[in-house]
C-alpha cells in the first residue's frame, strides 16, 4: 500500500509539474493581457509534435524539446498575438471566439500533417530506479525536475529581470506603465512568446509519457483552466503550486475513489473557491 | 417572419421525410442556443452551462422512462424541472460573480455535470449511453412517431415558434426592456430601482427552461442519450451557434444553428475537413461579422438608413437618433459587451 501511495504520489508530481507549465503560461497570458486562451492545450500538442519530429530527423530529444520552446514560443506566441491585436479592445466573448477557432484549425491541420494517430516517443532516458517492488522510470522524476527549474526561472525573470518587472508593471496598470516608459507593445509580445513556450515545453516534455495525437491537449486545457482559477486569475506562483497540488491530489484521491469521484471534488472545491474570490478578484500577475 | 414561420411548417414535409428529420434535428439544438441568446446577448451573462441544463432534461427523461414510467406528462413535467433545478445554480452564480468568473463558473460547472454519468452507471448507462426501451419509444412523445410521419415534426415546430414568440413578448415588455438595461448598466439600471439580481435570475431560469425543453425534445426525438449531450463541446456548440447567427437576436441563434450545423454535416460528408471549415467560419464571424450574422444584416440597413438621412430636413429626428431607435445598435459584439 505504502509504495503503491508512493508511486502514484510521483506520478501525480509528473502531471503536476507539465500542468503547472501550461497553467502558468495562461495564468500570465490572462494576467497580463486578460485573454483567456482556448487554445493553449493546442500549443502544448505543437510541442509534443516538434520533439516528435526531431526524433523522427534524427536530431536528438532534448534538441526537440528546446527546438518546441523557441519554434512554438516565437512563430506561435508572436502569430497569436497578430490574430489577437485586432480584438483587445473587443469583448472577452470575441477573444475566446477566436481561440477557440484557433484551436479547431490547429487540430485539424495536426491530423492532415502528421495524421489522426497518436504516435509513440521514446524516453531519452532508460533507466529506472527501484521503489520498494515498482521500478520507477526516471525520465518521469526529470520532468518534475525540469519543470521546477523552468518555473523557478520564471519567477526569477519575474521578480528581478527587467522585462519581468515590466511585465508586472504592464499587468498592474498598463497605462500608467506606458507613461512610465514601459514599452508596453514589446512586454505583450513577450507574454505572448512565454506564454506558448511554456506551453510548448510542457507538451515536448510530457510526449513520452502521452504519446503525441492532435487531441492531446485538450485534456490538460480544461485542467490548465481549474488550476489558472483555483490559483488565483493571473498568479503566476499560484498556478504552479496548485498544479502540482492537483496532480498528487487527482493520482492519490483515484487510489481511494474513482477517478471520476476526485474530478468532481475538484471541481466542486475549484467553483466555491472561485464563488468566493469573484467579488475581491483583482486581475494581476502575483509572485 | 409569418413566411419563415410558414415555410417552417410547411415545405420540409413536401419534401419527403429526409428534410423533417434534418429540420428536426435543427431545431433542438437551435432551443440552448436561443436560450444563450437571452442570456448572454440580452441579460449579458456569458453562460456556458446552458449544455448541461440540455443534458440533464435529455438525461431525466431517459432515466425515468428507463426505471419509472413512460407517462409523456410526467417525462416531460420531470425533465422541465430537472432542467431549472440546474439553471437555479446558474442563477445563484449570476448573483454571486459577473464577467469572466461568471463564464468561469458555468463552464466548470458544465465540466462538473459532464462526469456524473459516468459516477452512475447503474442509473445513466455510462459511456454507453441509455435507450429508452423499445415498447415506450413512441409513447414518451405523446404518440407521434419521431421517424414516421410529420406530427412530432410539426409539435417541434410549435414549441420552437411558441418559444420564439414568447421571448420576443417578453423582451418587449416593460420587464424585458428593464432586463435588457440592466444587461448594458446594471449599476444604473440598480439606482432607478430595478432589482438586478432579480432580473438576472428570472432570466436565467426562463433560459434554462427553454434549453431543458430542448433536451426533452432530443430525449423523446431520439430515444437515446449519451454523454456527449453533457459534454462541454455540446455547451460551447450552443454558445457559438448563438453568437454567429446574432446573440441579440431571437432569429439569430436559430439562423446560426441552422448554419452552422449544415455546414458541420455538409462538409463532414464532402470531405474530412469538417472541423478546419468551421474554424475558418468562426474566424470569418469574428473579424468580419462581430454582431453575428443577423447583427450583420441590421448593420446594413442601419447604414441604409443613414443614406436615407442625409437627405432629412433640418428639425427632423437626428441620424443619431435614428440609428439608436431602430436598432438599439451599440457596435458591440452581439450585445455582450465589457461595461
Amino acid at each position: 500500500m505504502g509504495e503503491s501511495v508512493a508511486v502514484a504520489a510521483l506520478n501525480g508530481l509528473v502531471v503536476g509539474a507539465s500542468l503547472a507549465l501550461v497553467a502558468a503560461g495562461l495564468s500570465l497570458l490572462f494576467g497580463v493581457l486578460g485573454i483567456l486562451n482556448f487554445a493553449q492545450g493546442d500549443f502544448f500538442m505543437l510541442g509534443a509534435y516538434a520533439v516528435w519530429l526531431a526524433l523522427a530527423n534524427g536530431l536528438g530529444f532534448w534538441l526537440g524539446v528546446a527546438a518546441a520552446a523557441v519554434v512554438v514560443g516565437i512563430a506561435g506566441g508572436l502569430g497569436l498575438m497578430a490574430m489577437l491585436w485586432p480584438l483587445r479592445d473587443r469583448a472577452h466573448a470575441l477573444v475566446l471566439l477566436a481561440t477557440l477557432a484557433l484551436s479547431l484549425i490547429l487540430q485539424q491541420l495536426a491530423s492532415n500533417v502528421f495524421g489522426a494517430d497518436a504516435k509513440p516517443v521514446a524516453a531519452p532516458i532508460d533507466a529506472r530506479i527501484p521503489i520498494g517492488s515498482h521500478d520507477y522510470p526516471v525520465y518521469d522524476l526529470v520532468v518534475v525536475a525540469a519543470a521546477a527549474i523552468i518555473l523557478a526561472g520564471g519567477f526569477v525573470f519575474l521578480k528581478y529581470v527587467r522585462y519581468g518587472i515590466w511585465l508586472r508593471a504592464v499587468a498592474q496598470n498598463q497605462r500608467m506603465a506606458s507613461v512610465l516608459g514601459v514599452p508596453v507593445f514589446r512586454v505583450y509580445a513577450l507574454t505572448f512568446v512565454i506564454s506558448l513556450g511554456l506551453a510548448a515545453v510542457a507538451g515536448s516534455l510530457l510526449a513520452p509519457l502521452v504519446s503525441v495525437y492532435p487531441t492531446v491537449g485538450l485534456d490538460i486545457n480544461l485542467n490548465a483552466f481549474i488550476v489558472v482559477i483555483a490559483g488565483g486569475l493571473g498568479n503566476f506562483r499560484g498556478a504552479a503550486a496548485i498544479a502540482l497540488a492537483l496532480g498528487v491530489v487527482e493520482a492519490l484521491g483515484a487510489i481511494v475513489i474513482p477517478g471520476q469521484a476526485v474530478q468532481l471534488v475538484v471541481f466542486g472545491f475549484v467553483i466555491v473557491l472561485l464563488i468566493v474570490r469573484s467579488q475581491r478578484q483583482r486581475v494581476l500577475v502575483r509572485l | 417572419m409569418a413566411l419563415l414561420i410558414v415555410a417552417l411548417f410547411a415545405i420540409p414535409p413536401l419534401y419527403g421525410q429526409f428534410l423533417p428529420q434534418r429540420v428536426q434535428n435543427y431545431l433542438i439544438f437551435g432551443l440552448p442556443a436561443l436560450a444563450v441568446g437571452l442570456i448572454a446577448g440580452h441579460a449579458r451573462l456569458l453562460n456556458i452551462g446552458v449544455g448541461a441544463t440540455f443534458g440533464v432534461a435529455a438525461y431525466t427523461v431517459a432515466i425515468v422512462a428507463h426505471h419509472v414510467t413512460f407517462n409523456p406528462f410526467v417525462l416531460m413535467v420531470a425533465s422541465l424541472a430537472s432542467g431549472v433545478i440546474v439553471s437555479v445554480l446558474f442563477a445563484v452564480y449570476a448573483v454571486v460573480a459577473t464577467g469572466i468568473e461568471y463564464l468561469l463558473l458555468t463552464l466548470l460547472t458544465t465540466a462538473a455535470f459532464a462526469s456524473l454519468p459516468l459516477l452512475a452507471t447503474n442509473l445513466t448507462g455510462g459511456e454507453n449511453g441509455l435507450a429508452i426501451p423499445p415498447q415506450g419509444a413512441v409513447v414518451v412523445s405523446f404518440g407521434l412517431d419521431p421517424i414516421q410521419g410529420n406530427g412530432f415534426y410539426w409539435l417541434l415546430c410549435f414549441i420552437t415558434v411558441f418559444w420564439c414568440a414568447l421571448s420576443s413578448y417578453l423582451l418587449s415588455s416593460r420587464a424585458g426592456r428593464a432586463m435588457v438595461a440592466i444587461g448594458r448598466n446594471p449599476v444604473r439600471a440598480a439606482a432607478m430601482g430595478y432589482s438586478v439580481h432579480g432580473y438576472q435570475v428570472a432570466v436565467t431560469l426562463y433560459s434554462g427552461l427553454i434549453a431543458a425543453c430542448g433536451g426533452w425534445l432530443y430525449a423523446i426525438g431520439n430515444t437515446f442519450v449519451s454523454l456527449d449531450l453533457l459534454g462541454l463541446t455540446n455547451s460551447v456548440n450552443a454558445v457559438l451557434y448563438s453568437l454567429i447567427g446574432g446573440v441579440d437576436t431571437i432569429i439569430g441563434p436559430l439562423l446560426g444553428t441552422i448554419g452552422l450545423r449544415f455546414l458541420s454535416e455538409y462538409s463532414g460528408m464532402q470531405s474530412t475537413q469538417s472541423q478546419l471549415y468551421v474554424g475558418f467560419a468562426l474566424l470569418v464571424v469574428v473579424y468580419l461579422l462581430p454582431a453575428g450574422v443577423i447583427g450583420g444584416l441590421r448593420q446594413l440597413w442601419l447604414l441604409r438608413l443613414r443614406f436615407r438621412a442625409q437627405g432629412v430636413p433640418e428639425g427632423e429626428e437626428p441620424l443619431a437618433a435614428t440609428l439608436a431607435r431602430e436598432g438599439g445598435f451599440d457596435a458591440t459584439f452581439g450585445g455582450v459587451t465589457d461595461e
